[in-house]
């Protein structure tokens, strides 16, 4: 009985939603369609062709409205969602459903090491104050191919389970053939130890979530026996450059809003986004394996943005896929910069553009098939924006000539249209002129009211329309913000809330023009055959971006804004000003870009300031953690900054006393009470400055081993027995190689030896970090053999190697 | 051990003044001073590297280890004392390293590196130092500890088939595959499709523009 009324309110609730869309749009179309219908008395090819790319414009724009819309009556009036699966389950009686087995997955792929074992030791601890660790395991899922990353990686995971006494609860594993990227790596994983859990929490590299929040998913997921995916909202933190802290502001600002509107009309067949959710992995190993899509890329081949198929294969399965709007606790962070943000935008354009080919298919529920459009069509409003635009240029020329005659006032276009009394031939019945008449006088008497020209105002109309569409939305979340003084102090106070939202749409209002050409390109180059590689995403950066990159990124888009600006202005000054807003986001992206880009760092101790988010102004303690472990391991770099010398540097890396000595310095230093601590941290201060002395001392005292700086992580594992010895027991075992493996293997060991790593091609060094035999061999021959049968890097790396740690300083402590 | 022993017993205890007043008896009967003082730095590197930081059990193995080199260099005297004194310091690490894979319930593919490992997450250096200088069994402590800090990359594996499902894509995909691919494959019909997209466009762009309906 109950599940029948869900089912009858789901169905209620998706009738609301798309009958408020078609309505808008429909609204929408007959004004612009009468605006250009106004102006001429016959529609043109060119005036088509815009009709026909406005329906999907303004079908995109009402439905995000309709969206935050009903996500405001659902947080804002309605406050409880009885349709969400968090109403299954109210917070009073979680304790009552047991946990059960789960594993943490987090797949890396040449990632900031540090930042990610910064997380995971973050998000363990969280789990281990819940007092659920028995519960969770945790894997480190990598694919890099860089081989200074793996072996950092390697070494930052030993570190950390030895630190955590995490023996047996945080695993890593390498995969030797990054065989379908992300998905192919989480596939590797369900297919080894799928079995041992009934769940898993897929992590981004960047993803923290709290110990409690993912304990409440299992349990959501033990109650609700036939959901398959339940998808977190991830809260956009840690940002540190202008760019980032904006998209932070938005993220908190709207997201929380614009979940609860999805929320209220998806249910159960919501989408997934790969991350920050958590996934029944029965099912999933069963039905959501993906097979390679028709052809090559970038159309076809494997599919990229895999989560939304996943989820779509996992509701062909008869399983539920929920958001969870409400949980907090789950959190990512975003690109830094406008030139990220686009590398970015490009991988998953290309995704989205593949769901193509699946749009057809057989056997998908309808809202699946809805979802996959969704995601088609968020990228190509770009090139149809684009082109809507190109088309009104094309068309102010008309329209500048059309605009001089005068109308006939008593002239109603659609009515003629509808009604057609021109042609003699075949005059209206009775009953048609009869309808004719109505509809003329209900026009003449609108006309009459608003005091305008028969072509004038449906374009007034559509323009208030389209503003209440774009900012209605924006303006009533900011207004309700600013309404509670507590959820104005969440955003810094309402002073600072305002000036955060102006600056934000601002930055939005420029952005968007520039977003719109370069998704228009990518559509167009995906369209060509250019596919995109697998990069690394910038996380991170320091200093803002130079001039060079956004000149070479964003030349061609201000050159094409002043063109298009002057051609406006040449063929009609009128529409020269109309189309200006979106020009000038163009013509400005080379500073924008750059501007965004400068550092804009959280002042956890000042009172005032832009962009403050819920997230910032009371800092969940999983994310405080993680911050105090990356300021922990920034801070270990900075002892290296004073001396300012890259060999310093090299030699730091290369020392894994100082390395082992400042991890456990770290290590306690956070579980001591406040005037220990402060004392400690004296004394921290004090053995820092002397181990930059003795960095100093041998600064000046040998050459720099520039050779090894590029390929630090090989040179670890052949100079440290320990590093050695973990590299190699992590490898898997070869039962025997064929001997032209042995001959290529041994070919570019002598030449390691005798040259130097500098020498020997990276795929070569990273095929070597395979093979354990030549490794353990090269660990045995570079201690062993003599001075003149090495190269100058090795003798100078042995002789250096460990140098700091004999100061005495070093001993004492 | 017995070496060893010998060493500390003379010694004549630390002052101020001299931090390692330990008198080394150290004379090869080959090789020269050069190659043995290579040898000795070599060693030491190598010590270090293995986070042997006490300058006591450094100086008692290192001199262990050249006595032995020098005895075998005495037997071999064309070989390299470096090469010789680098490969008796390794075989003793080994072979106590080794000795501590004996801890594990499996026994390991390499266990050299896997005891190396051990001792090391088990804090081995900074505890129990020593242990490289003697010849007994682990001692209890360090057996406990590493009997407690075994590393384990990943769990016992329980394979499952994850196996792709096709899907049905229906008629358009499979012609637009057929054309795709016919086009890939003919790079001249890839031209004059191209030609005629193009042609189409400024065709569309004409009627837009100068057109009606």
């Amino acid at each position: 009985m109950e599940q029948r009324t869900s089912k009858y309110r789901l169905q209620r609730r998706r009738i609301t939603y798309f009958t408020l869309v078609f309505i808008t749009t429909v609204v929408g179309t007959w004004l612009f369609a009468d605006n250009i219908w106004g102006k001429t008395s016959d529609l043109t090819a060119l005036q088509w062709a815009l009709l026909l790319v406005f329906i999907p414009l303004f079908y995109q724009l009402a439905s995000g409205s309709w969206v935050a819309a009903l996500g405001v009556w659902v947080r804002y009036v309605q406050r409880k969602n009885p349709l969400s699966i968090e109403a299954t389950l109210p917070l009073e009686k979680e304790h009552e459903v047991p946990l059960a087995s789960t594993a943490i997955i987090v797949p890396v792929f040449n990632e900031d090491v540090d930042r990610v074992f910064a997380g995971v030791r973050s998000v363990y601890e969280s789990v281990k104050r819940t007092g659920n660790l028995d519960s969770f395991d945790i894997f480190i899922l990598s694919d890099s191919d860089n081989p200074n990353r793996w072996v950092e990686e390697e070494i930052a995971w030993m570190n950390l389970v030895q630190s955590l006494d995490a023996f047996g609860k945080i695993f890593y594993r390498k995969r030797r053939q990054a065989i379908n990227r992300k998905s192919g790596n989480v596939a590797d994983f369900c297919r080894r130890w799928g079995k041992r859990y009934r769940y898993m929490i897929v992590f981004d590299a960047d993803s923290v979530m709290s110990g409690e929040t993912m304990s409440r998913m299992v349990r959501l997921m033990e109650k609700n026996p036939q959901c398959g995916i339940l998808q977190t909202p991830p809260r956009h933190v840690n940002a540190d450059t202008i760019f980032g802290r904006i998209f932070q502001f938005a993220n908190s600002l709207y997201g929380p809003i614009f979940m609860a509107g999805l929320n209220y009309w998806q249910a159960g067949e919501s989408t997934f986004w790969g991350h920050n959710a958590i996934i029944r992995l029965a099912p999933f190993i069963q039905y959501c394996a993906l097979p390679d899509l028709p052809g090559k890329e970038p159309f076809g081949g494997r599919i990229l943005s895999h989560d939304l198929v996943e989820a779509a294969l996992m509701r062909k399965a008869g399983y539920a896929v929920w958001l969870a709007p409400e949980l907090t606790g789950s959190f990512e962070e975003g690109p830094p910069t406008l030139v990220d943000s686009l590398k970015r935008d490009r991988r998953w354009c290309q995704g989205n553009l593949q769901h193509s080919w699946l749009l057809f298919a057989k056997g998908w529920r309808g809202m699946s098939r809805l979802n996959l459009f969704q995601g088609v069509l968020s990228y190509l409003v770009s090139p149809l924006w684009f082109s809507f635009l190109i088309l009104a240029t094309l068309s102010a020329s008309h329209w500048r000539d059309v605009s001089v005659v005068k109308p006939d006032p008593d002239s109603f276009h659609i009515v003629e249209q509808i009604f057609p009394s021109s042609n003699p031939e075949k005059p209206l019945d009775p009953q048609e002129q009869a309808w004719a008449n109505a509809l003329k006088d209900v026009f003449r008497t609108v006309r009459n009211f608003t005091d305008e020209t028969p072509s004038e105002m449906p374009m007034y109309v559509l323009l208030g329309l389209t503003v209440c569409l774009l900012f209605l939305p924006k303006f009533g979340i900011a207004f309700l913000v600013l309404c509670s003084r507590r959820r104005s102090l969440l955003f810094g106070g309402r002073g600072a809330f305002i000036l955060s939202f102006i600056l934000e749409s601002i930055f939005f209002f420029l952005l968007a023009p520039i977003l719109m050409v370069f998704h228009a390109r990518f559509v167009l180059l995906i369209l060509f055959g250019q596919g995109v590689r697998w990069i690394t995403q910038r996380r991170n950066i320091s200093g803002g971006l130079d001039w060079r990159e956004p000149v070479l990124t964003f030349g061609g888009t201000t050159l094409l804004g002043l063109a298009w600006g002057a051609s406006a202005y040449m063929v009609y000054p009128v529409f020269f000003w109309w189309i200006l807003p979106v020009l000038l986001g163009m013509v400005l992206s080379i500073p924008f870009a750059i501007i965004t880009s400068h550092p804009m760092r959280y002042a956890p101790k000042s009172r005032s300031g832009l962009f403050r988010t819920p997230e910032l102004v009371a800092e969940p303690l999983v994310l405080r953690e993680l911050r105090a472990n990356l300021a922990a391991m920034s801070s270990k770099q900075a002892i290296f900054d004073p001396i300012g010398t890259d060999h310093a540097m090299q030699l730091a890396r290369l020392d894994p006393y100082i390395n082992s000595l400042y991890n456990s310095l770290v290590s306690e230093n956070k579980s001591l009470p406040e005037d220990t601590r402060r004392s400690y941290e004296r004394l921290l201060d004090q053995t820092l400055g002397e181990l930059r002395r003795n960095v100093a001392s041998i600064a000046n005292r040998y050459e720099p081993i520039d050779v090894l700086r590029a390929d630090h992580g090989l040179a670890l594992v052949m100079l440290d027995p320990y590093i050695n010895a973990l590299h190699c027991v992590l490898l898997r075992e070869r039962k025997s190689l064929p001997s032209e493996s042995r001959i290529y293997y041994g070919r570019i060991r002598a030449r390691i030896l005798s040259e130097g790593p500098g020498v020997v091609a990276r795929k070569d060094k990273l095929a070597l970090l395979y093979d354990a035999d030549s490794l353990a061999w090269l660990h045995r021959k570079l201690w062993s053999l003599p001075a003149s049968q090495i190269a100058e890097c090795w003798r100078v790396a042995m002789r250096q190697y460990n140098i700091i740690s004999k100061e005495e300083p070093l001993e004492r402590v | 051990m017995t070496d060893n022993s010998e060493n500390l017993d003379k010694h004549t205890g630390p002052t101020e003044s001299s931090p390692l007043p330990m008198i080394i008896k150290f004379s090869p009967q080959s090789g020269t001073d050069a190659e043995w003082n290579e040898a000795l730095t070599r060693v030491e590197d190598y010590l270090r590297a293995n986070r042997i930081h006490s300058r006591i059990h450094q100086n008692i193995l290192i001199l262990r280890i050249l006595k032995k080199a020098a005895a075998r260099h005495a037997e071999s005297p064309k070989l390299n004392p470096t090469v010789i004194a680098v490969e008796e310091a390794r075989e003793l690490v080994d072979r106590r390293m080794a000795q501590l894979s004996g801890l594990f319930d499996i026994k390991p593919y390499r266990p050299d590196l896997a005891g190396r490992v051990a001792f090391m997450l088990a804090d081995g250096p900074s505890r129990s130092p020593e242990y490289l200088l003697r010849d007994d069994d682990v001692p209890e402590q360090l057996s406990q500890s590493i009997r407690k800090h075994s590393l384990q990359a990943s769990p016992d594996m329980a394979v499952s088939a994850m196996v792709p499902r096709p899907i049905d894509l229906g008629l358009i995909p499979d012609v637009a595959e057929f054309t795709w691919d016919l086009i890939d494959r003919r790079p001249l019909l890839r031209m004059f499709v191209l030609w005629a997209i193009f042609l189409l466009m400024m065709l569309g762009l004409f009627f837009i523009i100068r057109g009606r309906f």
